[in-house]
């Protein structure tokens, strides 16, 4: 059957043999210094993950399964899934034993869509800085939502938390209620086009692949 | 002049950063039906619904609109041309381009004002520009490169040049009030040869015979 996007985990980002991984949010502003040496920040655009991969030095085989779905994300309208593989789960919970049987919900978003509730996470749960959240919202298609956590936060008995900062600010459009993903929480992204590189294959190993990504909304 | 509202006076007054986007509100017709289709474009990230003027307007974000020119402004009756690029892939954009007939379409300018931290918006978004679709090439690029859909907007002063021809048929009347049939007959006006004191529709050039000479009769035009 053929692929239909944005490629899971599993079709994807398990199958690349990366050796490093920036995961970054850059800033989108106008800046404009003034005579007095003061530089004046304005947003200008939307926030966005992007970041670059690299592949390690790979065998044959490894290599024909990661270039191969490299290929396919290069055609018009292809996209992904990419999670940062540094940090699949909470720092509290590395192995994501506690998290295997919860299912935290978005509780409230605050009225300055800076900060969150969740609720549904184990008793006690700690959140702390740098962990990520991703849910999915809107339709036609479905957007997906990746945040990272600003300010450290710990779940009540009930398993709900208060209010805790995250970065990007929340975008319109998300439901009280819906599912969160706190282990390997990705973003729909898509290959920058002209970035990838295929790699040079020596003897026996492939060396040098990489690709660099950009979130998209839609 | 604008006339801001105290919320949007006092953004401009404060210091602090900014976060501005345009709205761009096209009312091209449906090429099928002739009726009029609304479709609104802005530089945000995603679709938003603004109410302007009362209204609910959906504006579709998500880079259906890439940038704008500077507005220029100026006094007096001169039409500007203010030029607008939309992305030539988007979906929407293809639809109001080449799906709708934006032949001079009317098209609004709004600009909408953001909270830079919380991202609310602050008051009604307050218009800029009002004209009509002057030019709309489609640019397709070289290969792995960007194009854009160029847009050329005549501000509304363009509407003052419009020939008294076009203001003075049956359709312009009809358009301004349905029942209006004064101009039914205005395009044919000059073509038709109506002679005074002959029978037109017997084809004939003397006068009918049971008709005195002299008397008036109301067939005769």
């Amino acid at each position: 059957m053929a692929y239909s996007f944005p490629l899971t985990r599993a079709q994807f980002m398990d199958l690349l043999p990366v050796q490093e991984m920036t995961f970054d949010l850059p800033e989108a502003m106008e800046v404009s210094e003034t005579g007095a040496g003061e530089i004046l920040t304005a947003e200008l655009g939307t926030r966005l993950w992007s970041g670059e991969i690299r592949l390690g030095d790979m065998t044959p085989d490894e290599a024909a399964e990661a270039l191969a779905m490299i290929d396919v994300l290069r055609q018009p309208g292809a996209s992904f899934m990419v999670h940062d593989i540094a940090r699949p789960f909470p720092r509290s919970d590395l192995s994501g034993a506690a998290l295997a049987g919860a299912a935290p919900v978005l509780n409230a978003v605050h009225a300055n869509t800076r900060e969150i509730r969740l609720s549904g996470l184990p008793a006690g749960f700690q959140l702390r800085r740098h962990d990520y959240l991703a849910f999915a919202y809107g339709t036609n298609p479905l957007r997906h939502a990746l945040h990272r956590i600003a300010a450290p936060a710990s779940a009540s008995g009930t398993g709900l938390t208060g209010y805790f900062e995250v970065s990007p600010n929340i975008r319109p459009g998300w439901i009280t209620g819906t599912a969160v993903s706190l282990s390997r929480a990705a973003c729909k992204a898509i290959l920058v086009p002209k970035s990838v590189q295929p790699g040079r294959r020596r003897h026996t190993l492939t060396t040098g692949a990489s690709f660099r990504w950009v979130q998209t909304l839609r | 002049m604008r006339d801001y509202s105290p919320a949007t006076a006092d953004y401009f007054a404060a210091r602090g950063p900014m976060l501005a986007h345009v709205l761009v509100w096209v009312s091209a017709r449906n090429r099928a039906t002739g009726g009029t289709e609304s479709i609104g474009f802005w530089t945000g990230a995603d679709h938003a619904e603004f109410v302007i003027g009362g209204e609910t307007r959906i504006y579709y974000g998500a880079g259906t609109a890439l940038s704008v020119d500077p507005v220029r402004l100026q006094t007096g009756l001169q039409v500007r041309s203010q030029r607008v690029q939309l992305s030539q892939i988007a979906a929407e954009t293809q639809l109001a381009i080449r799906g709708y007939d934006p032949r001079h379409a009317p098209v609004e300018i709004h600009r909408a004002l953001f909270d830079p931290l919380t991202h609310a918006l602050i008051g009604e978004p307050h218009l800029v520009l009002r004209g009509n679709i002057d030019k709309a090439p489609v640019r397709t690029p070289a290969k792995g490169e960007t194009g854009s859909i160029e847009v050329e907007i005549a501000t509304a002063a363009r509407r003052l040049t419009k020939p008294l021809t076009r203001k003075r048929s049956d359709a312009s009347l009809r358009a301004r009030a349905g029942t209006d049939a004064f101009r039914q007959y205005a395009s044919l006006a000059d073509k038709v040869e109506t002679p005074w004191g002959r029978n037109v529709r017997s084809g004939s050039t003397s006068a009918p015979a049971d008709v005195p000479a002299g008397a008036p009769k109301g067939a005769d035009r």
